[in-house]
């Protein structure tokens, strides 16, 4: 059995208990196409069935025969470990679940944006593909590397939807986050598009795209609030010639001072969240 | 050739050998997070567009960030 029919094993052996979840972690990423190895099975639940989760998962039968077994979280309220077994190659098979994710909106927001799609032999729900990358925006630089592919195919998926209506060439435009993605529409001729490009930064609700298309707009309100950039990097994103290797740079800049913002609000939670337990 | 001139002046090789890098992919990424302030004041220096672009620092950012089309697929 692969990892892909285990965990649609898993999910169906969930919801056989009432058990409602979307795939989040290793196994989403695979699913929109990222192919690497993943032994772990992130699921995020609802609020119900949270009290009482160890008991229905006693009921499951993939875990007849197995004792189950807790394991310790730093996240109580939020995020649940269960041992249930052993892979044939003797590492520990655990199941993740969260009820509550700090970087992400509640549960009932996420499922009624969730992806459903075959996976593993069945039809599963995932989180949709910005929550997805919004997820992984963590203090771990593994996460990272998975962003850099996901918004690749979120830029895809994007840049295809407006290829067929142009009513979405703004939203292809505004979430633009990958190289790739925006040499696309920079090739396709949209960025140069005065107008369009206007909307479009009108619309972004983070940094990076806002950088790509600062230097297309000659009259652009100020970037994200919840970003502030350097004067100097904002005031070079004004003169700078669009789609120039120069231009370029300074979005890797900004990026990398966007992902040192990300990684720190997480790293602060965490801290806070270890200081309260020890206090 | 002597190859150990530069070593101890170029800062990923120092990240490498004081140990705290593993790889110089990891040295390059650590250093360009320690040069950043260098890499904005850099923004600000009168270099043109096309000097910016090809200077050794930011063709480090741009390597080591995310991906272009292949020349061969454009």
């Amino acid at each position: 059995m692969t990892s892909a029919e285990r965990l649609a094993e898993i999910v169906d052996a969930l919801e056989s208990v009432g058990l409602r979840c979307l795939v989040m972690g290793g196994h989403a990423v695979r699913y929109y196409g990222f192919e690497r190895t993943t032994i772990d099975f992130d699921l995020h639940l609802g609020a119900d069935g949270w009290d009482d989760l160890p008991s229905r998962l006693t009921q499951l039968s993939l875990t007849a025969g197995v004792e189950l077994t807790e394991g310790n979280t730093w996240r109580p309220g939020a995020f649940r470990r269960f041992l249930i077994g052993r892979l044939p190659d003797g590492r520990e098979e655990w199941l993740e679940f969260w009820r509550f994710n700090h970087l992400l909106a509640p549960f009932p927001e996420l499922y009624s944006r969730r992806e459903t799609g075959e996976y593993g032999g069945r039809k599963l729900s995932f989180l949709s593909l910005p929550d997805l990358i919004r997820s992984k925006e963590t203090d771990r630089e593994v996460d990272w590397q998975d962003i850099e592919r996901l918004e690749e195919f979120l830029d895809a998926r994007l840049f295809a939807a407006a290829m067929s209506d142009a009513a979405n060439r703004t939203n292809a435009l505004s979430s633009v986050r990958s190289r790739r993605g925006f040499e696309r529409l920079l090739a396709e001729g949209w960025i140069r598009d005065a107008p369009l490009a206007a909307s479009a930064i009108a619309a972004v609700s983070s940094p990076i795209p806002w950088a790509y298309l600062r230097p297309f707009v000659a009259d652009a309100g100020a970037p994200p609030q919840e970003f502030r950039l350097e004067p100097l990097v904002e005031q070079k994103l004004r003169t700078v010639a669009g789609g120039s290797l120069a231009h370029i740079s300074v979005v890797e800049i900004v990026r990398l001072q966007y992902k040192r913002l990300r990684k720190a609000a997480d790293a602060a939670d965490k801290q806070a969240i270890r200081a309260a337990q020890n206090s | 050739m002597v190859l150990t001139s530069d070593l101890e002046s170029d800062p990923v090789c120092r990240l490498l050998l004081s140990g705290e890098a593993q790889t110089v992919a990891e040295a390059e990424k650590m250093y360009l997070e320690l040069a950043l302030p260098e890499a904005i004041a850099l923004l600000a220096s009168g270099l043109s567009d096309e000097e910016l672009g090809n200077h050794p620092l930011m063709v480090m950012y741009r390597t080591h960030g995310s991906r272009g089309w292949e020349d061969s697929i454009r």
